[in-house]
């Protein structure tokens, strides 16, 4: 048994602790707004957060989360009010909306660590994220637009 | 009674029934062809829609494209697959141009597969070509007007009004010379028992307020709270997962399989040979794809292990500089390359290259004794409807596809041999339940159905002044597509 939290609830699951996270959340808890892209950390579509830092779930063993707190798209709020979704509604972001889930999870810990980033930022940030609809462009325009959100936010 | 009819398809629908007017289904869609463009002859409602209005006689499905419910939800059905290019909001735009119902009230399913979706253009359901639009362009406009002028017909009748008084905003009828209004989910009833309309004029594209507007895609809140539904997402009761060892050789065959240590893997419940492969069939995809790594096949890899990328350009580039058929000629290139002041030629490969959706290929088979559901993201309904009919030993009819959304298609999910159903559904008949077929990101790259390999020899001849006199171009690559796509099928 594992034991560790997603989206704020405490789960346990019997899988063996070296199956990676991905298929943990998406077969065995159902979470499966996280997608699988490649396995191998190539591609950022299973991109999910532990304990607030982006990580690729493909790859992250079940025990390496024993305890610890995950947050999956699900979990970025619960009805569409996270500046990042409200932005890529705004902007109309995504095309297929495959990888969209983990380009979301790795902008979240970008605005984090950095509240206003340049396009540079942006682009190196993000670089681990493949869009093969090439949604780039709007990508960094979303990302500027949710920036612009939650500062307005900071600042009534 | 509904005045929904069961299928008009002749094979099956020949007994057509008839609505408390007395005005058969068939009589109509015949009346509807002779005054119609021809597009929507195919606009009746199939068997599926007609279950929906059966069982709950207060919807409103006017034709197979649309339901309208109490509670003004308009559901658009759309006979497209959503792949990235924005057909699930497109399509709705199309209806809704001339139904002018609430925006905001607009839901999309995808459509069941019936001869009522097939593409108007190339009579079989499929998405693909960018012709989506071209396909719908005045279909779906007509069965947006067809509803409108059912719902306005039945609200002026309860007011004893002229219809042509009336006129409809955001999905509430109004008559101005009295003030009265009636919302289409009011309607919904009554206009169940209006006459479909003999005639269905179309507004005038100057006059549009929907169509070549810049409207943000109805899909996007669903894919960024990760509740949007991809095949890969798809989640049966009791189902198992199942990954297939494919071959290192297109076309080669299994000689022997061990499978002693993939067995041992807990959660594992099947190894057993299908036509592609071996599959590995468990109650977790990760326990599978383990369970594969172990296995332990010879393979005869037969004469497809002699092809090379390099051997393959080789035998191109000396094809390209021989006689081939001709394609087209104009003058006498020959003779005016040979008195050319100068000539060049230059060699063009483009390789062989995998689609590489975002999502990789899947399938869900439910098969049973009886009736056959899938789950996938296809752009090629009717083929893979027949060709998994095939493989379950089934009518067509008895196989149904829910078609999800695509994590990415660009025409790998219009496969002409339903490679990745056709396997699915073998894998269903070895699984004994429902099951999920997953393909790694190496399965998908090395899984073939590639866009082909192409060679092309230019040659051009210039004059003294250098401008272009001549310009030969053979190219080749259909040899190779063919001799690596008949080892596929």
């Amino acid at each position: 048994m594992t034991s560790f939290f997603v989206n704020g609830k405490p789960v346990k699951v019997d899988d063996d602790p070296t199956t990676p996270l991905l298929w943990v959340l998406r077969d065995s808890l159902g979470l499966t707004g996280t997608k699988f892209g490649c396995g191998m950390a190539l591609c950022g579509a299973c991109t999910v957060h532990l304990e607030g830092q982006a990580i690729r779930s493909c790859v992250a063993p079940l025990s390496r989360v024993e305890g610890k707190r995950v947050t999956t798209i699900e979990g970025l709020s619960s009805n569409l009010s996270h500046p990042l979704q409200r932005a890529w509604i705004e902007v109309d972001v995504p095309q297929c909306g495959y990888c969209q889930s983990g380009q979301i999870m790795s902008a979240a810990v970008l605005l984090r660590e950095n509240p206003k980033p340049t396009d540079t930022d942006i682009d190196e940030a993000m670089s681990g994220n493949i869009c093969r609809c090439g949604t780039y462009l709007r990508i960094r325009r979303a990302i500027h637009r949710a920036a612009e959100m939650a500062a307005e936010k900071r600042t009534p | 009674m509904s005045p929904v009819h069961g299928t008009t398809n002749a094979k099956i629908g020949e007994s057509s029934r008839r609505d408390q007017r007395g005005i058969a289904r068939r009589d109509f869609l015949k009346a509807s062809a002779a005054v119609g463009a021809g597009l929507w002859i195919a606009a009746y409602v199939p068997e599926l829609a007609a279950g929906v209005a059966e069982t709950n006689g207060k919807i409103f499905v006017p034709n197979a494209f649309l339901r309208i419910a109490p509670d003004e939800t308009v559901t658009v059905i759309a006979n497209h697959s959503e792949m990235g290019q924005g057909v699930y909001t497109s399509l709705p735009m199309l209806l809704n141009e001339e139904l002018e119902a609430d925006w905001s009230k607009i839901k999309v399913e995808s459509a069941p597969v019936d001869p009522a979706y097939n593409h108007t253009l190339f009579n079989m359901q499929m998405t693909g070509g960018s012709t989506s639009t071209p396909s719908e362009w005045e279909r779906l406009r007509r069965m947006g007007a067809m509803a409108r002028i059912m719902l306005v017909d039945a609200a002026a009748q309860k007011w004893s009004v002229d219809a042509a008084s009336c006129r409809v905003e955001k999905g509430v009828v109004i008559h101005k010379a009295s003030g009265r209004k009636a919302s289409y989910g009011s309607l919904v009833e009554s206009a169940s028992q209006s006459k479909p309309p003999q005639n269905i004029p179309l507004k005038d594209p100057k006059n549009f307020t929907l169509v070549g507007k810049s409207t943000r895609r109805l899909d996007t809140p669903s894919k960024v709270n990760g509740s949007a539904q991809f095949g890969l997402d798809v989640r049966l009761p009791g189902m198992l997962y199942a990954v297939v060892a494919r071959p290192p050789v297109f076309g080669a065959k299994v000689t022997s399989v061990d499978s002693a240590e993939a067995m041992k893997i807990p959660g594992v419940r099947a190894v057993e040979q299908v036509p592609s492969g071996v599959a590995v069939v468990a109650e977790r995809f990760w326990a599978a794809k383990q369970a594969r790594d172990k296995l332990k096949i010879s393979w005869d890899e037969g004469e497809n292990a002699q092809l090379s990328t390099e051997k393959m350009l080789q035998e191109f580039s000396r094809l390209s500089a021989s006689p081939g058929s001709v394609a087209k000629k104009v003058g006498d290139p020959a003779s005016a390359l040979a008195g050319a002041a100068k000539t060049i030629t230059a060699e063009y490969d483009v390789p062989y290259l995998a689609h590489a959706m975002m999502e990789p290929l899947n399938c869900v088979v439910d098969l049973k004794a009886d009736s056959c559901e899938l789950w996938t993201g296809t752009q090629f309904q009717t083929v893979d409807r027949l060709s998994a009919a095939k493989v379950a030993g089934l009518p067509p009819e008895k196989v149904q596809i829910h078609t999800t959304l695509l994590g990415g298609g660009f025409g790998r999910r219009a496969n002409p041999a339903s490679d990745f159903v056709v396997e699915a559904a073998h894998v269903a008949k070895v699984a004994k339940a429902p099951v999920k077929v997953v393909w790694t990101r190496e399965d998908d790259l090395a899984g073939g159905w590639y866009r082909p390999m192409w060679h092309d020899r230019f040659t051009a001849g210039l004059d003294a002044q250098g401008n272009p006199v001549a310009w030969t171009q053979p190219s080749s690559a259909n040899r190779s597509c063919k001799a690596r796509y008949s080892s596929l099928s």
